[in-house]
């Protein structure tokens, strides 16, 4: 019989229910985008969620905080204004005292056919105006290096959180399965501040992690030392397959067992494979020359040559490299951190990133590979329009900074949000680095609320409770 | 259905593991100790090499594979091969 209190009962357990299923139901839908993983082929190839226009990411990281008013951010207003107080600027930013207002330290004039506006800092990437895209409107969560870095290669700026390419290569595998899934690269001048976190598993199973390699300085422990012979090495590789093996047999079914063996597997396909692919002797001289890995200056030649490994990485299906431009914080002399003299420091800088990078950029279209790689050109925060108080240089600004990208699944020529006139902080389309995240995902045929990773009783993911994709600088 | 991170082994430990001074000079020194408890017989010194690393004798498969490669290359390519091994470093 219905009356009131059955009623309502009835209604109750009839709405939870319903509740509780439809809480099921995304339960299961969240466990079904979740990757598979088959713990003895952690790295094999998977396939997204839905058809993305990407299949690897080149991340070029300049590390200190590359100025956007001396690269991509024009800013007239600032020219006119130079040697001027910033009205109702702050007294204090992160270092010390503000100074004036000061004009960017280099010209700018239009390039290619967009006629985008880029200094004279890079003449060789302004090159690349017509095939890429800006976000004019990046904001950071930190205005400390370490920090700043976590957020931008992890999404969060506490340390512990896993690298952009630890995701991607959970959600993806990779396409190769003699090299690492995900390389990093650090700069020949030193590792950026945030050092491992920017290729951290995380929380991740640690067969995601960034292995870390450039031109200079090979995988550590990639050989046995020269006490060890050759014949010493194969004798023993032999003899630990086969004991490992059959204790595999006595164990059956345990993962755990399978996947170390196979990550013996993969470390020795890299012995061979990792020399291989860091020999640049089989690149022509005009590949040479064109990224200027010719240049007396040791530490541009040394630069190019981790951009030409980068290329190579990509070319045989490497799913994620990330290779850094500018190493840990060091006053500005390593690194993009121009906080006392930016114009003499940025001087040597520029030189260093420009050429090559542009190169990088060049060669990956003109062999075709651009077609299926996204490329980012990022760096952890901006900086301030004014110099610093009794300084040549700016100060930390994660207000507003930019970022671009290019290749697969961009639309080229589009500058997306702005800084205000004087580019002290993003105005129009404010953008965070979790919507560079959710973008860069997305290109790659994932949704960033749906890869996720339980840890500790939260549904993890990179771009945290945030992000939103820029639709605007898709093809 | 996934592996927890605990699980999870990169190729940079098996590098680690398998190529670092460190690990080579310990296989070394264990070599040694065995060399000197066994007066040269190789079947003995694979006998204690097993037990010594893992606690166990070795299987009929491991022993001959275990003494062609000590004769051949040396005591102390087994001591690093049971370094190395999933028996030494896992309980399953």
């Amino acid at each position: 019989m219905l009356n009131r209190r059955n009623f309502l009962e009835q209604t109750v357990t009839g709405l939870s229910s319903i509740a509780l299923t439809s809480l099921l139901n995304q339960e299961s839908l969240l466990a079904a985008t979740r990757p598979v993983i088959d713990p003895a082929q952690p790295h094999a190839p998977r396939q997204s969620p839905f058809r993305g226009a990407a299949k690897n990411v080149l991340v070029i990281f300049c590390a200190g905080a590359c100025s956007q008013l001396e690269t991509y951010d024009f800013k007239p207003e600032l020219i006119k204004h130079d040697g001027q107080p910033l009205k109702d600027g702050p007294a204090v930013t992160f270092q010390g005292p503000s100074g004036n207002l000061a004009r960017p330290q280099y010209e700018f004039r239009p390039r290619g056919e967009s006629g985008k506006m880029v200094s004279d800092m890079i003449p060789h990437m302004a090159e690349l105006v017509d095939d890429i895209s800006f976000i004019h409107s990046l904001t950071s969560k930190s205005n400390t290096h370490g920090p700043a870095e976590n957020y931008l290669s992890t999404g969060f700026v506490l340390d512990g959180f896993p690298s952009m390419g630890a995701w991607v290569t959970y959600a993806l595998g990779t396409e190769n399965q003699n090299l690492p899934a995900f390389v990093a690269i650090p700069d020949p001048r030193g590792v950026p501040q945030a050092s491992v976190n920017n290729w951290g598993p995380g929380f991740l199973p640690a067969v995601f992690q960034g292995t870390p390699f450039s031109s200079t300085q090979p995988i550590q422990n990639l050989t046995a030392p020269e006490t060890v012979s050759l014949n010493q090495d194969l004798a023993a590789r032999e003899l630990l397959q086969l004991i490992n093996r059959e204790h595999l047999q006595r164990n059956p079914g345990d993962s755990e067992l399978a996947a170390r063996i196979a990550s013996y597997e993969l470390a020795a396909r890299m012995q061979l494979s990792v020399p291989e692919i860091s020999d640049l002797s089989t690149e022509s001289s005009t590949t040479l020359k064109m990224y200027g890995a010719d240049s007396n200056n040791a530490d541009k030649a040394a630069f190019a040559r981790n951009c030409i490994l980068s290329r190579r990485l990509i070319e045989q299906g490497v799913r994620f490299v990330q290779i850094f431009n500018g190493a840990y914080a060091s006053g500005g002399k390593l690194n993009w951190d121009g906080h006392q003299k930016l114009k003499e420091q940025y001087d040597v800088h520029g030189e260093i990133m420009d050429q090559p990078v542009a190169a990088l950029f060049k060669d990956l279209k003109q062999r075709g590979l651009l077609e299926e790689t996204l490329v980012v050109w990022c760096t952890e925060f901006g900086r301030m329009p004014m110099f610093q108080k009794g300084a040549q240089g700016r100060d930390h600004n994660p207000q507003g900074f930019t970022a671009w990208l290019g290749g697969a699944g961009i639309k080229p020529g589009v500058s997306y949000g702005a800084t205000d006139e004087l580019g002290f902080k993003a105005v129009e389309n404010v953008s965070s680095v979790h919507d560079l995240h959710a973008t860069m995902l997305h290109l790659l045929g994932l949704d960033h609320t749906q890869l996720t990773f339980r840890h500790n009783g939260l549904e993890r993911r990179l771009t945290d409770v945030h992000g939103h994709v820029i639709k605007e600088v898709l093809a | 259905p996934m592996p927890q991170r605990s699980q999870s082994t990169t190729a940079l430990q098996a590098l680690n593991l398998f190529n670092s001074p460190f690990v080579i000079e310990r296989a070394d020194v264990i070599a040694k100790r065995i060399e000197g408890q066994t007066a040269g017989n190789p079947a003995d010194q694979v006998e204690q090499m097993f037990e010594l690393v893992l606690g166990r004798p070795p299987e009929q498969t491991e022993r001959s594979a275990a003494m062609d490669v000590i004769q051949q290359h040396g005591l102390s390519v087994l001591s690093r091969v049971l370094l190395n091994s999933n028996e030494f470093l896992f309980l399953p």
